[in-house]
This record gives C-alpha cells, sequence and structure tokens, in this order.
C-alpha cells in the first residue's frame, strides 16, 4: 500500500470537482388570513445558473419523502431576465411547505438571489 | 398572495419546527451565505497535489520570520504530522520535497503545532518524546568565517554540548605588572562556561569548572575556549553539526574565594560576522614605539603644523654671535621623570623627529643671517607630512637616556644648533625662542611599549578608552592594552611586533583560528561580578516536556507535562508551567501552577484570549491572567465548570475569540469570558457524532469561517460563519475525488483540503 496525502485547493476557480448545492428552507407557513389548506400557484425565483434548478415542495412539516410538486428552473445565465416564474404542473394543498432547491452536480457556480411563492387566499 | 423569503438563512438541524419560520434552512449543502440575501452554490476544488509516502493528519503553514545570512526572506514550508509512520513532516510550500523531521517517534496519535515565529515547535501527545524545534538558522560564526543557512530541527530543551563541541581548554594566570587598574586580587579564582542558546537562553550552570591562584596582584585571567569550526554532515534539517548551531555565545561565570557564588564576569558571542563590535582595529598597519611618536594635535592641527609660516618652516635666522655652521633639527620635547618638560636648550632626553637623519645647515648669506633651503625641510617632504597627517611621525634620532611619554603634553620645537669651528661638535647656538618657534602637543606618545595605529581618526580612542582591549600581533600573539590614547596603545612588551604589519586589537576577546578549530581568548581584567548564574543553588531542571503550549508576551506556557523525563520524572497532566522570559525552551520545574479541577480531567490544550492563558481541561476550563507579567500576581480562575474540552484540535483562536468542542457542543468563548454554544442549530448532528474527540477545526480566514470536521466525518463538513453566525455544510460526494480528514490554509490564505488515500488498492 503507498498511501499519499493529496491536497487540494478549496474553491478553485478551475475546479474539476463536480458538487451538488441543496438548500431547505424551513417550514413556511402558507395558511394565509383564514388558517386553511392552500394550493402554491406559482414559484418565483431570481437566479444565475449555468444549470437547472429543481424546486421541491414538501408539505405540512414533511422534509422528505414525496413531494408535493416539482418544478424544473432551467439553466438562466443569459443576459436577460434573472427572474423566472414556473407554475407546478401538479400539486395539492398545503397550510405549509418547506422548498427544497437542488442544482445539477457539476461544477458550475450558481447564485440564487430571492424566491417567491404565490398561493391562493 | 406572494409569500417571499428575504433572506436565506443558516442551517439548523435541530430547531423547532414552529420556530423555524423562514428564518433557517433545514438543509443546506455546498451553499455559502457570505453575501447577504443569496445562496451561492461554491466551486468544488482543483487539481489534487499528491505527496508521495505520507499520512498526514496536520499540516501548518510556516513563514520563519528571520532572514537568510544574504538578508533574503526564508522560503514558507509546511510543517505536519504523519500519525501512521510516526513522523515529523516538512513539506515545501508547493507541497513537493517531503522530508522527516528528526526520527519516528512511536504512539503519538497527533502533534500540538506552535508558530513562534523564527522558530517553530512540534509537542507529541505521548510525553515519552520531547518537544521538536524546527528552525531555519540564519547564522555566521567566528567573525563570518562559518555560515549556516538552513533548517534545523532538534530538541526544544537545550541541552550541554560535549568537550568535544565546547572544550574550556586553558585558564591561566597573565602577568600585566603593578598599578595598571587591569588586575585581579589575589586570591582563588573558579571559572565555569555556559553556553547561550537562541541569543537568550541558557541551562543552570553544569558542575565542572577550572581553578587558577593568581600569586599576586598584578595578573588577570586569561580564559581560552575552543570550539570545532562549525561544519554538518548528512542533510538538512536533519544534519549531525560539529557543535550546536543554535549556541550563539558563551557566558563565563566566576566563582572568587571558593564563595559558592559563581556571577557572570562576561560573554564570548560567536555567531558574529565581520561587522562586530569586537574588532577594534582590523588588519590595519602598525608603527613601533620609540621610533614613532604620536599625538593628537597632529591630526586635529595639522594645517597649522603644515604652515609655511609653521613650526616646521625654515625662516632666516640672524645670530648674535657669528658661527662657521648654523644647523637646525626638530625636537618634540618630552616631559621627565619629574614632570618637566624637557628644555629646548638641552633637548638630549627628547626625540629628533627631523633633521636627525641628514643634517639640515644653512648658508650664511649676509653678516649672521643665515637662509635655509627649503627643499631640505620636513614642508617638503611629502613622506613626513602624509604621515604627521595621520598623527605619527618617525623618531630620527633616539636619546640615549629618552624621557618616555605617554599621554602628555609636549612641545614640538625647532632647534638651531652653531658650529664655531670646524672640531667644534655643533652646539645649541642659544638663540631666543622667537626664533627657534615651538608648538604644543597633546595626547603625546612617545614609548618603547607603545603601538600606533594607523587607523582612521575617527576612530581614535579616548585617554585609556581602549584599556584592557587585546592587542594581536602577526603571529596571533596577544597582549593586553594597558594604557591608551588616539591611535597609541601601550603593552607590556612589544617584541612580538614589527613596523609596518598588519595587526588587529579586539575589544573584549580574541579568536584564533586554525584548520580544524576556533578558539575564544578572554581575558578577565578584573571585571566585577554582574548576574548570578540562573538557578544557582537550587535543585531546579529545566527539561520538561509537555503536550500543549502558548506564548504569551515572552513567557512561554505549558500544560500537561513531564519533569525532568531523564532523571526523576514526573507526570503531571494538570500542571500548567511556564518559561524564564525569554526563553521558552528553559522551563524550570519550580515554574508550576497546577489546576485543581473539582471535576477531575486533564489538561486538553492551551490558548489565550488576550493576556489571558486559557487552560482547557477535559471538564473545565480555566482562565489564568498573566498580564502583570509576575508569576506571583498570576491569577486562576475557573470559568467554566460544567464544560471542557475533548478534542485539542478543535481549538481555535479567531478574532480573540475561542472555539473548541465539548462533549455536548461546540462552544465561543467571547473576550469577556462568556460561553456561547455556537452549534446549537445542529445540536442532533453534533451529539450524534460518537467521535467528538478527533473533531478538527480550523479558521478560514478569507471567509471568516471555522471549518469543522466533526469526529472522523469525512464527507459532510460543517462551517460556522463568523460573520452572519450561520452554519452551512459543504459535502464532498464526487466519487472521483477524495473527501476531506482536515483542511488548512498558507499565508495567502489560500485554502486547502487534505485527504489521507491509497491511490492503488489492492483488489
Amino acid at each position: 500500500m503507498a498511501f499519499v496525502s493529496q491536497v487540494r485547493e478549496m474553491h478553485n476557480s478551475s475546479s474539476s470537482e463536480t458538487v451538488k448545492g441543496r438548500y431547505q428552507t424551513g417550514i413556511i407557513d402558507i395558511s394565509g388570513k383564514y388558517d386553511k389548506a392552500n394550493i402554491v400557484r406559482r414559484i418565483n425565483l431570481h437566479y444565475d445558473s449555468a444549470s437547472v434548478i429543481t424546486c421541491k415542495a414538501f408539505a405540512d412539516g414533511e422534509l422528505t419523502g414525496t413531494a408535493l410538486f416539482t418544478i424544473t428552473f432551467p439553466a438562466n445565465n443569459s443576459s436577460g431576465s434573472k427572474i423566472v416564474s414556473r407554475r407546478p404542473t401538479a400539486g395539492g394543498r398545503a397550510k405549509a411547505i418547506t422548498i427544497l432547491l437542488e442544482t445539477a452536480t457539476d461544477n458550475n457556480v450558481a447564485v440564487i438571489r430571492k424566491m417567491e411563492i404565490e398561493i391562493d387566499g | 398572495m406572494i409569500i417571499e423569503v428575504k433572506e436565506f438563512k443558516g442551517l439548523a438541524t435541530n430547531a423547532d419546527p414552529s420556530d423555524i419560520g423562514l428564518e433557517f434552512s433545514r438543509v443546506n449543502e455546498n451553499f455559502r451565505l457570505d453575501t447577504p440575501g443569496t445562496l451561492t452554490k461554491q466551486k468544488g476544488r482543483g487539481g489534487n497535489t499528491d505527496i508521495a509516502s505520507t499520512r498526514l493528519t496536520q499540516l501548518q503553514y510556516w513563514s520563519p520570520s528571520n532572514l537568510t545570512t544574504a538578508n533574503a526572506v526564508i522560503p514558507s514550508i509546511w510543517v505536519g504530522f504523519d500519525d501512521v509512520n510516526n513522523k515529523i513532516k516538512k513539506v515545501d510550500s508547493d507541497f513537493t520535497n517531503p522530508k522527516d523531521l528528526g526520527t519516528a517517534i512511536a504512539d503519538v496519535s497527533s502533534v500540538d503545532l506552535n508558530d513562534h515565529g523564527q522558530d517553530f515547535r512540534i509537542s507529541p501527545d505521548n510525553l515519552t518524546h520531547s518537544t521538536k524545534i524546527l528552525q531555519h538558522i540564519s547564522r555566521k560564526f567566528f567573525e563570518g568565517d562559518d555560515t549556516l543557512d538552513e533548517y534545523v530541527v532538534q530538541d526544544a530543551t537545550p541541552s550541554y554540548p560535549s568537550t568535544a563541541e565546547l572544550d574550556f581548554q586553558l585558564l591561566t594566570a597573565v602577568s600585566l605588572g603593578a598599578n595598571t587598574g587591569l588586575t585581579l586580587a589575589d586570591n582563588t579564582y573558579n571559572y565555569k562556561l555556559n553556553p547561550i542558546f537562541d541569543g537568550s537562553q541558557e541551562l543552570p550552570l553544569q558542575s565542572t569548572f577550572r581553578t587558577v591562584n593568581t600569586g599576586d596582584a598584578n595578573k588577570c585571567n586569561k580564559i581560552s575556549i575552543r570550539f570545532p569550526n562549525q561544519s554538518g554532515s548528512g542533510t538538512a534539517p536533519n544534519k549531525t553539526y560539529a557543535f550546536n548551531p543554535r549556541i550563539t555565545s558563551v557566558k563565563i561565570y566566576r566563582e572568587t574565594g571558593n564563595d559558592d557564588n559563581y556571577y557572570q564576569v562576561g560573554e564570548v558571542p560567536i555567531n558574529t560576522s565581520n561587522d562586530t563590535d569586537n574588532i577594534v582595529v582590523k588588519n590595519k598597519h602598525v608603527y613601533e614605539g620609540p621610533s614613532h611618536l604620536f599625538s593628537n594635535t597632529f591630526i586635529d592641527s595639522y594645517s597649522s603644523l603644515s604652515s609655511n609660516t609653521g613650526v616646521f618652516s625654515m625662516p632666516d635666522v640672524t645670530t648674535t654671535i657669528p658661527y662657521n655652521n648654523l644647523r637646525v633639527s626638530w625636537y618634540v620635547l618630552m616631559v621627565d621623570s619629574n614632570g618637566v618638560l624637557d628644555s629646548f636648550q638641552g633637548p638630549g632626553q627628547s626625540p629628533v623627529i627631523y633633521g636627525g637623519t641628514t643634517a639640515i645647515d644653512g648658508t650664511n648669506s649676509s653678516g649672521n643671517t643665515w637662509t635655509f633651503n627649503a627643499s631640505d625641510g620636513p614642508l617638503n617632504s611629502s613622506a613626513f607630512l602624509a604621515l604627521l597627517q595621520k598623527g605619527i611621525v618617525a623618531v630620527q634620532t633616539q636619546p640615549s637616556n629618552p624621557d618616555y611619554n605617554f599621554n602628555q603634553t609636549c612641545k614640538i620645537h625647532r632647534v638651531y644648533f652653531g658650529e664655531r669651528s670646524s672640531n667644534n661638535l655643533p652646539q645649541f647656538t642659544g638663540e631666543t625662542p622667537a626664533s627657534n618657534a615651538s608648538f604644543e602637543v597633546f595626547n603625546t606618545v612617545w614609548h618603547d611599549k607603545a603601538l600606533i595605529y594607523d587607523m582612521p581618526d575617527a576612530d581614535r580612542f579616548g585617554i585609556n578608552g581602549a584599556n584592557g582591549y587585546i592587542a594581536v600581533d602577526a603571529s596571533n600573539g596577544q597582549k593586553v592594552v594597558l594604557e591608551s590614547v588616539g591611535k597609541a596603545l601601550r603593552v607590556d612588551n612589544v617584541s612580538a611586533y614589527a613596523d609596518g604589519q598588519l595587526v588587529s586589537v579586539y575589544k573584549d576577546y580574541v579568536l584564533a583560528r586554525d584548520n580544524t578549530h576556533t578558539v575564544a581568548h578572554f581575558y578577565d581584567i578584573g571585571y566585577t561580578n554582574s548576574f548570578l548564574a540562573p538557578f544557582l543553588g537550587t535543585d531546579a531542571t529545566v527539561d520538561t516536556r509537555y503536550k500543549y503550549s502558548q506564548m504569551i508576551g515572552d513567557m512561554h506556557f505549558v500544560g500537561n507535562v513531564k519533569l525532568d523525563p531523564n532523571g526523576n520524572s514526573e507526570d503531571h497532566p494538570d500542571f500548567v508551567m511556564f518559561s524564564e522570559p525569554g526563553q521558552p525552551d528553559i522551563i524550570p520545574t519550580t515554574n508550576f501552577i497546577r489546576i485543581l479541577d473539582q471535576q477531575g480531567g486533564f489538561i486538553n490544550g492551551l490558548n489565550r484570549i488576550l493576556n489571558n492563558l486559557v487552560v482547557f481541561m477535559t471538564r473545565g476550563v480555566f482562565r489564568l491572567d498573566v498580564s502583570s507579567g509576575d508569576p506571583s500576581l498570576f491569577t486562576l480562575l475557573e470559568v467554566n465548570t460544567s464544560v471542557g474540552c475533548v478534542a485539542s484540535q478543535s481549538i481555535v483562536n479567531a478574532k480573540d475569540n475561542l472555539f473548541f468542542c465539548s462533549k455536548d457542543n461546540m462552544y465561543q468563548i467571547r473576550p469577556d469570558f462568556t460561553f456561547i454554544a455556537i452549534s446549537k442549530p445542529i445540536e442532533d448532528v453534533y451529539q450524534g457524532v460518537s467521535t467528538i474527540a478527533s473533531s478538527k477545526v480550523m479558521y478560514d480566514v478569507k471567509r471568516d469561517r471555522l471549518i469543522c470536521r466533526f469526529g472522523n466525518d469525512a464527507l459532510n463538513i460543517y462551517c460556522y460563519d463568523l460573520l452572519t453566525q450561520d452554519w452551512t455544510k459543504m459535502v464532498f460526494n464526487d466519487g472521483s475525488v477524495e473527501q476531506a480528514d482536515f483542511f488548512t490554509a498558507n499565508d495567502d490564505l489560500d485554502l486547502y483540503s487534505v485527504r489521507v488515500y491509497d491511490p492503488n488498492p489492492s483488489p
């Protein structure tokens, strides 16, 4: 066995290492002023990414498992609008959700500046 | 309705869901929060550099703060530890050229790496091994004859050199004569030598000594110390040297009359280059007395002396009586044994400085008036004037019964002699002093034991300013200077000197060198007692091994120690000990503070907040206020009785806040010594780590965050942002890239991960 100590510079601009970015919000109350289960109409994301960003929602305290809905935000690093709005193609009602944002597993940089959740009510 | 996630916050895996709201994240992998309001997916790592045949578990960058002998910056290096091969390692700044620092240190799981600026100390956590010191020694020895410019590693606590390294070769009483003011009282004198390491570190005196009895009160003592010329065999930093290159000087201690007190009387530096203050005159022409004469006035009044109307001029002379011939000479009239200046009418005991070798006769121009040819005079002699300008004149005629003077006020006198008939020897004419011009000269030296050095005027000695200095002859013999003024010295014998030789004068000591050795000669010319030798009359030993250390000011604090490992060894895992001021490796057994934690435990790390030593026990944290610098005023306080440090490599000082891993949480100690459990938001993760004692934390200065490897988890690395006080996580799950065992940074604050792996595992 010929062990070596491998050294790599962190956050290198010409990195070849692929990493996946995952960010899951806390539990967001979407019950509105009437405290009822609501439908998510749209997710608006202000971002900059060379790869797609997947957005998953989990309902009512769930953090994993079956997503309430999944939205794929396209790669968006052109000079155009950085704000992309997408409607869930499937879904259901929930009083509270968490949103999980996942980047591709690659060596690209992604920046997410703002997220909005449009709901009924 | 639009619900806006206004700001992305840090990881809170343990928060109550009802509290969490929008504020925190439940998952955060590879996103950074260092730009407020945004999530930034960080780039991965760059290409790999493999350090062959090493299994590094620790690595720290070190830029020595000293310079090379050529005043160039010393290349930085990495210092690390391989806990499988039990080797301390040195690696070049680009991660190449790994070298062992010393031999293997068995059964060591980690080391305490301490950057002390000019040196670097490595303390193993197994006290069967001593702390090592790594230095880049950039040093010239023996007035530049030997040079060392390389990394050197050895045990931090200095050890006494062997006789082969430092030999007290000779001690002799040297007779100087009576009333010199440079002698010792008639007594028995014992001398000991003590080497000084690194410019300031000194061991207790050894028992060996040399003794001499002066027998009378007219002697000084000469101490000769022999060193081998410095050289090394092997490869740096593990060379074997002729003598320990950490030795920078040797102190000389004297005991008088066997009174049990050894006082320092001198110190001979050996790490010297050519510009040392010790060299007073280096390889200058010497003029011997009495064939030469010196006066400060020759230098200071040269323009008057060399004037066409001055004392060295030759105006026409009209005598009161007729002569067959009139002859002129110049004398420097000396003070006789009664303190009376010789008269110009009878200058027979004073030297002739011009007109003595070749007669200068006048021409009878008319009547009793005599004219002299200017070309015969001293003002027409470039050799005479050149030497005169340096304060020196050659004596042309020496009297048979001379009045030798040293530092007297004398007089140059132009003296005329008249010849009344051809068989009549010249006699003084008896003319008036007006025609026999004179010039008073000060600090005059004309002596048969005088040496006059052709040295720069600006370097002249004051009156007795060089007494006790050492004049060296062309054969490296030495004479103690008994009197001095200007450029002239008086010694007890000048037979070993000759005019025109290039010789030197030294202030405190003389080095004599041959092909194999260099000998330093030091003269104890009745020096007064200086400091008592350290630790005199005590049983203190200074060899203390330790696991952890921290410098505060000029004091080195160490914890979890083994005392006197080669004698009556004692282990004290709850002792803090401190060094002598300015001597970080001299830690006497008497300098201890026991940290008595009622909950038990041992010292697991040291650090500092401002001028407070923070002692991390396994079951408590103590604060030792050492701001006074006076050990009698140190105050100890247990600042937290319920929280201790379980992972010594988790202790980090960032902006005078300390961070460490305890059993329940990771804590921050603020400068006011309040404790904050910073890992509360991820407490379930933290407390789920079964090997928290293996945790390693480092401070990423550039991003103002702590990078925490909790336990042995090299996949999930937690980061704590000190600005936003948020946790994020780095996840290394790219199967083609190794994970990260620990992190380190260089002086440019570039951050590196290090992973030990086998690139060619057995199938």
